[in-house]
């Protein structure tokens, strides 16, 4: 499967962020336009504090912009309630953090299974298909692991595994190598790459490593709130063209 | 089991110290509120079915109101009765005796009550069958309650000996053991069932009987019956649905009831914050978790409905083993109640309702206290987990706490003075301490930062760097540090304030004691019924020999019958008051010179319950249902008096014999020759054993109630402690939360140079400033507790108890307290120097 031009997944208009008030107010996004295809491996870099971790979540669904829209599958998620923007991550947005995010008293199966089972699918059916995710990403094995039993790499790629369980809409990645060595970082992003080159499968990622960016189909640069510059890498090494010569 | 609750079993799991905790506030909170409903309803339902026992299913008794009798021929009369329209208005009318006595089983003496029955009817009034042995066909033979005689160790064919009047001691054989028809198990305990006609020979009174019951006919109703019985019979007897008189002994009961259901509901109330801290906790800690579930698609009602499932879980779970150890409470209760009150207690029925109340009580305070800390951590945003940002709402929460905690203090302090005013009815006056403790703790985050920041200045001295890292550290948490204050705060004013008012009101009967228990030597039958004041008679010889005595310079009678001033009943006492001194009476109003003479010419001194109860007051005339209908007396003085609770009226003999009828005596009073008191001992324990009495120096009473009162001393000091070591929990669980948090800090600090013991000694210090901020002010306040304590015991002893401050009581109290809380920190000072500094860097 190729990243030819679909519509677009995933789009902002004008999304403006502020936080903080009064003379310590900060306004970390200013008018950001963005759009995501189907299909499409986005990258997202920055300096710190440059607004890149913010878009994400207001991407996500996770918090609301102060002004502006978040369309996801042409749903405002700004104008949605908190409980409707839940249902919306539950069932259409996978993550990815840095921290991996595993709840530690659960199983590598069983984190899979989590968000499939707070949706109602019996325990059964959410083993089945957690046990699927986990073949995935090579981890049927460890599957009655608990994190600590697991190695970094190991946990991320169990995350990876949570965020596509419920076949999300879009991968929303924030910087997911960031706490891997450099094998396992390669090996993650080596993943994620096929994920779009497989299964067609959306992503954005926040990333600092230029090396993960190259995986990107194309990387925003962010600098004070705004997009700086667009970038679109070619023949990376994850790329499948580049892979194969 | 679901994923939710899997997460749920597993953080319990996780975390099992705090599990244990919080198990253990539902569990002490649901075992004193199982204790206290058992040991209440025994004591209730004993009285209840001994008089119920007493009265059969009669629709109406005649009683005399007093002790004495009255003439059996009322029986035939009643029998004789008839309507207007010639229907026969009685259908059985059954004459009893019920006198109080004493059974000499081997090793021991007991009080009973003795029921002279008229075998050949009593069936139709009551309703029992023989489980063994067999029916009364001898003069001499007695029957007795199964469960009574279990617990007595007297089985059918066992001589026992009974000590009713004048007649001495009696051989009876137990032949046959008798349980009532009915569910109520209690309704023979404490009671043995004789012969009419043997009880009225042992008693002196051949042609009198007690109590008449009488089955009405079924067509008319007891409203239609009473005036035409009441036509029939002597003024002075009382026609009345049965049960009537029961009412004093019931009074008398609730007092005490009273101050264990307040004693069960401070338990409850320091459960209910200890598990509301501890949810807190548990929500602060999994703060990530709760984030992370939100990030993927947990709802908020998932979230609360995880968390308030949980407190349900461990509600249930605290609840079960609460109620078992509560049912062992309640016997161990029971137990000390029979010790104090000289009286075995029947084995409690077993009943659903104490431990439904308990489950009641476990479910709700488990998961009432976990309401709020479930909204907290549905309030937990996706963002706090992904980005490591911590945002407190429960900050936010603090000035509505505090104030909500203002408004709770006010009310209760408003509805405290109405009751103690009497404006309101007094029984609100334990809803409102209750009220007052629960604000006590909500006003803590009001007062926990200047406290805090006050008590560190001392530890700053000792080590300062170590109490300044333990002041931010309770700083940071203001919520959990001012409910654990609270918590504390509110086990010392209530434990202190509790254990301080019983102190003042020992003294009060010390004093009465001092006063009203004056005399050498003191000669009875049994101890008088604390709630009645009824005691057996003693027979006439037992006075005939005492003056046959040398060195005794002075003889006195004393005799308690029931009786009634207006529509109360009240205990009448009667002594000789020959003796050419004051009268021994602790006055609250009256003139001890002249009381005397006043006694003399038939007036009376009421104790203060009586007076406040009748609004009565010295030189006031009160009606006193006498043998000759009622006569007006007047009240020469007011007594504080705690025989027949404070309801009493004290007459001089002769006063009362002709006013009442009384002829036996109950009691003697012996004035001696000081010199010759010890070579008089000897003779006088010959008499008392010749007759079944019992001697009494003045010298053992005073150690008999000095022994109560020790007996009551250590349930105090179980009191105040229980409180703090209830209030330990609370601290146990801040202080492993603040260990668990500050891990990271602890492992930097670590690595800078921090000892082990410097790090024990942080924590040891966030103990310190705990206690000191809740514990002191706590104590404080206790004397604001025990003063109003004092004051709401005015309506029910008719006068306030003198308030004092026991400065031992405050120091020590302080001292255990403190130490329980340094014990209490010490699990989490040895978890915190024990944490390894490479993992400690590494936790978030």
């Amino acid at each position: 499967m190729t990243t030819e031009s679909k519509g677009p997944v995933l789009e902002t208009r004008q999304l403006r962020k502020e936080h903080g008030e009064g003379e310590a107010k900060v306004e970390a996004l200013k008018g950001v336009n963005l759009s995501v295809r189907r299909g499409e491996m986005l990258a997202i870099m920055g300096r710190s504090g440059s607004g890149k971790s913010t878009l994400l979540t207001l991407l996500g669904g996770v918090d609301v912009p102060s002004s502006g829209q978040v369309l996801l599958e042409d749903k405002d998620l700004a104008s949605m309630t908190d409980d409707e923007r839940t249902l919306v991550r539950r069932r259409r947005i996978g993550f990815i953090f840095q921290s991996f995010n595993l709840l530690p008293i659960l199983t590598a199966e069983e984190n899979v299974a989590l968000p499939l089972e707070l949706d109602g699918m019996s325990s059964k059916e959410a083993k089945k298909r957690a046990l699927e995710v986990l073949t995935l990403v090579q981890l049927a094995k460890r599957a009655d692991h608990i994190p600590a039993k697991l190695s970094g790499g190991e946990q991320q790629r169990v995350a990876i595994a949570r965020a596509l369980a419920i076949r999300p809409a879009i991968l929303l990645a924030d910087e997911p190598t960031g706490n891997l060595d450099s094998a396992n970082g390669e090996h993650v992003t080596r993943m994620l790459r096929d994920l779009v080159d497989e299964q067609g499968q959306t992503i954005v990622m926040v990333t600092h490593d230029p090396l993960v960016a190259a995986a990107a189909d194309r990387v925003i640069h962010l600098s004070d709130g705004n997009i700086e510059r667009e970038e679109f890498p070619e023949r990376s090494r994850f790329h499948p063209i580049s892979a194969s010569t | 089991m679901n994923i939710l609750s899997r997460i749920s079993w597993r953080a319990s799991m996780r975390r099992p110290g705090r599990t244990v905790l919080t198990l253990l506030s539902v569990i002490i909170g649901v075992a004193a509120m199982v204790a206290v409903s058992i040991s209440t309803r025994t004591a209730r339902l004993a009285y209840q079915q001994m008089f119920s026992a007493v009265t059969g299913t009669a629709d109406l008794e005649i009683t005399s109101g007093g002790k004495e009798g009255f003439p059996e021929s009322v029986v035939a009369d009643l029998k004789n009765l008839r309507t207007a329209d010639g229907k026969s208005v009685v259908d059985v009318a059954v004459p009893m005796i019920y006198r109080p006595g004493l059974l000499s089983v081997p090793g021991r003496r007991i009080k009973v009550y003795a029921l002279g029955i008229d075998a050949a009817n009593d069936k139709k009034v009551r309703d029992y069958k023989i489980t063994e042995g067999r029916e009364m066909s001898g003069e001499r033979e007695m029957l007795m309650d199964t469960s009574f005689a279990r617990t007595s160790k007297v089985k059918v064919g066992d001589s026992v000996r009974f000590i009713g009047a004048k007649s001495g001691l009696i051989k009876f054989e137990v032949v046959g053991l008798v349980s009532p028809q009915q569910a109520a198990a209690l309704k023979y305990s404490g009671m043995v069932l004789m012969p009419l006609t043997v009880a009225q020979e042992i008693f002196n009174d051949s042609e009198n009987v007690d109590r008449v019951q009488i089955v009405l006919n079924h067509e008319l109703d007891a409203d239609q019956a009473i005036p035409l019985v009441r036509g029939v019979v002597p003024s002075e007897l009382k026609v009345d649905a049965p049960n009537e008189s029961s009412a004093i002994m019931q009074e008398t009961q609730l007092s005490s009831e009273e101050g264990l259901k307040l004693s069960g509901a401070f338990t409850v109330v320091l459960a209910v914050f200890i598990i509301f801290n501890t949810f807190l906790m548990n929500v602060g800690e999994r703060k990530s978790q709760l984030s992370v579930m939100r990030a993927i698609g947990s709802t908020r009602t998932q979230v609360v409905m995880m968390i308030l499932r949980e407190s349900f879980v461990l509600g249930l779970i605290g609840s079960l083993i609460g109620m078992v150890v509560g049912y062992f409470f309640g016997i161990l209760l029971n137990l000390a109640t029979s010790a104090l009150l000289q009286s075995p207690l029947p084995k409690p029925p077993f009943s659903l309702e104490p431990f439904i109340i308990g489950l009641c009580v476990g479910m709700a305070i488990s998961v009432l206290s976990a309401v709020i800390p479930a909204l907290l951590a549905s309030f937990v945003t996706p963002l706090e987990g992904m980005r490591n940002i911590t945002t407190s709402r429960s900050h936010s929460m603090l000035p509505w706490i505090g104030t909500a905690g203002v408004l709770m203090v006010i009310m209760s302090a408003v509805l405290l003075y109405l009751s103690i005013t009497g404006l309101i009815s007094i029984d609100y006056a334990s809803p409102a301490g209750v009220l007052m403790n629960f604000g006590g703790v909500l006003v803590a985050p009001l007062i926990m930062v200047p406290f805090a920041r006050l008590a560190a200045i001392p530890l700053g001295w000792m080590a300062p760097l170590e109490a300044g890292l333990a002041l931010k550290q309770l700083l940071r948490h203001r919520l959990r540090t001012s409910m654990t204050m609270g918590v504390l705060l509110v086990a010392g004013s209530t434990g202190v304030g509790m254990a301080s008012s019983l102190i003042d009101t020992i003294d009060d009967v010390r004093q009465w004691s001092r006063v009203a228990i004056v005399g050498d030597f003191f000669i009875r039958a049994a101890m008088p019924d604390s709630s009645t004041g009824l005691a057996p008679d003693l027979p006439d010889e037992v006075g005939e020999d005492l003056k046959k005595l040398p060195h005794i310079t002075h003889i006195e009678t004393v005799s308690f019958v029931q009786g009634r001033i207006g529509e109360q009943d009240a205990v009448i006492i009667a002594r000789d008051y020959t003796l050419d001194k004051e009268p021994p009476f602790d006055l609250v109003s009256g003139d001890l010179q002249t009381l005397r003479a006043e006694l003399m010419a038939g007036d009376a001194v009421i104790g203060s319950v009586l007076a406040e109860r009748m609004q009565a007051k010295q030189g006031d005339l009160l009606s006193l249902g006498g043998k000759d209908g009622v006569t007006k007396i007047r009240v020469a003085g007011v007594a504080n008096d705690y025989l027949g609770g404070g309801l009493s009226v004290h007459l001089q003999r002769k006063v009362a014999e002709r006013l009442l009828g009384i002829k036996g005596v109950d009691g003697y009073i012996l004035a001696v020759d000081r010199a010759h008191a010890a070579e008089l001992e000897a003779p006088l324990q010959k008499i008392c054993d010749d007759y079944g009495a019992t001697l009494h120096s003045n010298a053992d009473i005073t150690e008999m109630i000095e022994g109560m009162m020790r007996g009551i001393d250590f349930s105090l000091w179980g009191l105040v402690y229980l409180g703090f070591i209830v209030a330990s929990f609370g601290v146990v669980n801040t202080l492993t939360m603040n260990v668990l948090e500050q891990t990271r800090e602890i492992g930097l600090l670590r690595i800078t140079g921090m000892t082990r013991r410097q790090v024990r000694r942080t924590i040891a210090m966030q103990a310190c400033i705990l206690g000191l901020i809740g514990v002191t002010p706590g104590i404080v306040m206790g004397l604001a507790t025990a003063w109003l304590m004092n004051q709401a015991m005015g309506p029910s002893l008719g006068h306030p108890v003198e308030f004092q401050i026991h400065p031992w009581l405050m120091i020590t109290s302080w001292i255990g307290s403190m130490l329980i809380v340094l014990l209490a920190a010490l699990i989490p000072a040895l978890r915190a120097s024990r944490i390894d500094v490479v993992t400690a860097l590494h936790y978030e």
